[in-house]
């Protein structure tokens, strides 16, 4: 469809309602809209626009909405701190200078990083169970963004840069803080770790920092327990580390075969049994390793669908409503299924969104059996929902218009109606069912069905549709008068439209009755 | 269709605001009045600011502002029936008053970016409202438009007013208003069906 005729339909769209349209006008936004999706997407938005009045702000704090009521009673303007002004050229010289220092800055680090930062990111997503994104907040009240924060569950490891690796208990959280070529910082939030560190030359430093102190190390193995106390054990098994006490500030050597619980005096010998937990688990890293390769290969074997089912298995859940979202904007429909099913685990609530969409566009696709299938699942699952309910109507409309399935089409409508009388899309519903059973030939019905409708929407948008069927009713009936009526009435409020022909030959038919 | 109004916009939501009674009182200085029309007109004064004002860091110290002096130039008030009009004008003033005032200083010290195209760090329980994450992504793409196609869109889409209403709050011919509404929607129309987030978050609420 040609972007001149595109445009001019936005253009009388963005027109107020108040405006009126010329019938010429009307029929050739009409004719438009049967052909161009992205058009008649504009209508859908402009009257969803039309609503928005129904859209309010969440209400402020009850403290807010006092404190600035009572200022406009007693006339109190809001506090402004005094600002001294610098002389503009000045000023501007200053931002400048200032503005080149840190982009001089920012760029050396970003170069000097981005070697370093890409083995953590290549090395993360390998297993969903090992680095899905951790709660915001952790089991002891303590916040953190989630952007560096890692949740262990399995065996693989973490690969840091330089060939570090660290390996954690099940649901054991790190925060790394640090990640560059002079300083690795972990900050041990919960559980227990055993990290294997390559040698560090001077000024380099590999730390594990917990609730009371930190691990420093210098090419060595060592493991780090934080207890449910809030206890943290430091136990070495090659090399030697060097602890802080945060508290007391306390600096403590720890050599192999040893161990340390900050806070509880000096270093102690650790028992063999838990230095050999530590060793098994050690193994586990080498092991995990090996996983991971066979891992890496399995998957380049396979095909790229197989590959992408395998990313998006590792894909933290966080993202799935995104994920999902994009690939059905990229019409990517099989995936975004797979990312909704993740997403339901986590996000319920905008799964139906979700659904609704992903239905709308197999149909868009013409891909009719899956549309349907998501809409019923949609039904099904989500009935609580504002989505699920449109979805009654939208499933109507497909079983009705491509299904050829009247009386499942009834049946959803009519559902409709019954949980939303007063709905947003009654006015579908309504005649939705007035056509299932015009399809049907269930006249006695309709006529009903048609009074209904018009009793409801004398100035609907398918009042015409609904003023014929009513008196095609009454003329099987032989109510001719009647008939006549809604015929008449459709030929003086819509003249020009089809409708208007079939309303004429409606009132045709009438007088060859009376005669 | 929206018809010409014949009572206050606004009225057929929060009565008060349509109290002939109530206003009057509140003009020639009864305290109780003032109180209840204060509380009453505090959430159509946070909307109407919230959406054209665009700087959530000041969103509060200009609401404070604008009810100042709504409730300072009261007594002024002639045309009882036409309160929440008067309202608005007036809110819609200090609100353009306050912008002039951030871009005379915006070089120096003033950021006037708008609002991020991510959604906020911290997600507070009132950003996970889905009204409030729509009216936030429509504030966004509101804030590209220029501000009279703007304000008036903002006037027409959410407080329903008609273009010779919109001529007297902006004090412009019928025709400029009309020309404004239009442009001001279209844009807005353009920009939202190119989101397919902020598509999809009006369908939700508004379904």
């Amino acid at each position: 469809m040609s972007s001149v005729q595109c445009r001019w339909v936005s253009h009388m769209l963005a027109k107020p309602p108040s405006e009126y349209w010329l019938e010429h006008e009307k029929h050739a936004v009409d004719a438009h809209l049967e052909h161009c999706a992205s058009c008649a997407n504009l209508v859908e938005i402009t009257r969803l626009l039309e609503q928005i009045q129904q859209v309010e702000l969440p209400q402020a704090s009850p403290f807010l909405e006092r404190k600035i009521v009572s200022a406009a009673l007693e006339g109190r303007m809001p506090h402004k701190p005094k600002v001294r002004f610098f002389r503009k050229e000045i000023a501007l010289g200053i931002v400048a200078v200032g503005a080149a220092v840190a982009g001089i800055v920012l760029m050396l680090n970003f170069l000097f990083t981005a070697q370093t930062s890409q083995q953590v990111t290549h090395s993360s997503p390998m297993d969903s169970q090992s680095t899905a994104r951790a709660p915001r907040t952790v089991a002891n009240g303590d916040s953190r963004k989630a952007y560096n924060l890692f949740h262990f569950d399995a065996s693989p490891p973490l690969k840091l840069t330089r060939e570090d690796k660290v390996w954690g208990v099940r649901d054991t959280i790190v925060n790394i803080e640090v990640l560059s070529k002079e300083l690795t910082k972990l900050e041990l939030l919960r559980g227990k770790i055993v990290a294997r560190v390559t040698h560090r030359h001077s000024g380099e430093k590999f730390i594990v920092a917990g609730p009371m102190g930190s691990v420093e190390v210098v090419g060595t193995v060592f493991s780090v327990e934080v207890d449910d106390t809030g206890a943290q054990i430091v136990r070495v098994l090659e090399g030697k580390v060097k602890v802080t006490d945060a508290q007391s500030g306390a600096i403590y050597r720890v050599a192999a075969s040893q161990q340390l619980t900050i806070g509880a005096g000096d270093p102690i010998p650790a028992l063999a049994s838990q230095l050999d937990k530590d060793r098994g688990l050690m193994r586990s890293i080498d092991s995990g390793s090996a996983q991971k390769e066979k891992k890496i290969s399995n998957i380049s074997k396979a095909g790229p669908a197989a590959q992408r089912a395998a990313k998006i298995s590792n894909q933290p859940v966080v993202n799935s409503v995104d994920l999902a979202s994009q690939a059905i904007d990229s019409k990517r429909l099989f995936e975004a299924q797979q990312h909704i099913e993740q997403a339901k685990e986590s996000a319920t609530q905008n799964v139906p969104g979700l659904l609704a969409r992903l239905a709308r566009a197999y149909r868009q696709q013409k891909n009719y059996a899956e549309a349907k299938d998501t809409y019923e699942q949609l039904i099904r699952d989500y009935s609580w929902s504002p989505a699920a309910q449109n979805a009654m109507v939208a499933l109507g409309q497909l079983e009705l218009n491509v299904l050829d399935k009247p009386r499942e089409a009834q049946s959803h409508f009519e559902e409709y109606l019954q949980i939303a009388p007063g709905g947003y899309l009654s006015e579908e519903a309504w005649i939705g069912k007035a056509r299932a059973l015009s399809r049907e030939h269930r006249n006695n019905e309709l006529l009903q069905t048609a009074t209904q409708y018009l009793d409801m929407f004398p100035t609907g948008s398918f009042a015409s549709e609904a003023l014929l069927y009513r008196g095609n009713s009454r003329l099987q009936f032989g109510d001719c008068r009647l008939a006549q009526k809604d015929y008449q009435t459709i030929i003086e409020r819509w003249p020009a439209s089809p409708r208007a022909k079939e309303a004429q030959k409606g009132l045709d038919k009438c007088a060859s009755n009376i005669q | 269709m929206n018809s010409v109004h014949t009572t206050t916009p606004g009225a057929k939501k929060n009565p008060i605001l349509g109290d002939v009674l109530l206003i009057e009182r509140a003009v020639s200085g009864d305290r109780l009045a003032r109180e209840q029309l204060a509380v009453a007109t505090f959430p159509r004064v946070r909307k109407l600011v919230y959406l054209t004002c665009g700087n959530r860091s000041e969103l509060d110290d200009v609401v404070q502002i604008a009810m100042v002096t709504v409730f300072r130039d009261l007594p002024g008030l002639r045309n009882f029936n036409r309160f929440t009009a008067w309202l608005d004008t007036v809110v819609y003033n200090v609100v353009r008053t306050q912008g002039r005032k951030r871009i005379r200083f915006a070089s120096i010290f003033t950021d006037l970016d708008p609002a991020p195209e991510s959604s906020p760090l911290e997600i507070t329980p009132e950003d996970e409202n889905i009204g409030y994450q729509l009216l936030n992504k429509l504030q966004h793409h509101l804030n590209k438009i220029a501000s009279r196609k703007r304000s008036a869109a903002i006037m027409s889409l959410f407080f329903g007013y008609v273009d010779s209403e919109v001529a007297e709050l902006m004090g412009c011919s019928i025709e400029t208003a009309k020309k404004r509404i239009q442009h001001g929607r279209k844009e807005l129309l353009e920009r939202i069906q190119k989101d397919t987030g902020c598509a999809g978050l009006l369908k939700e609420a508004i379904q």
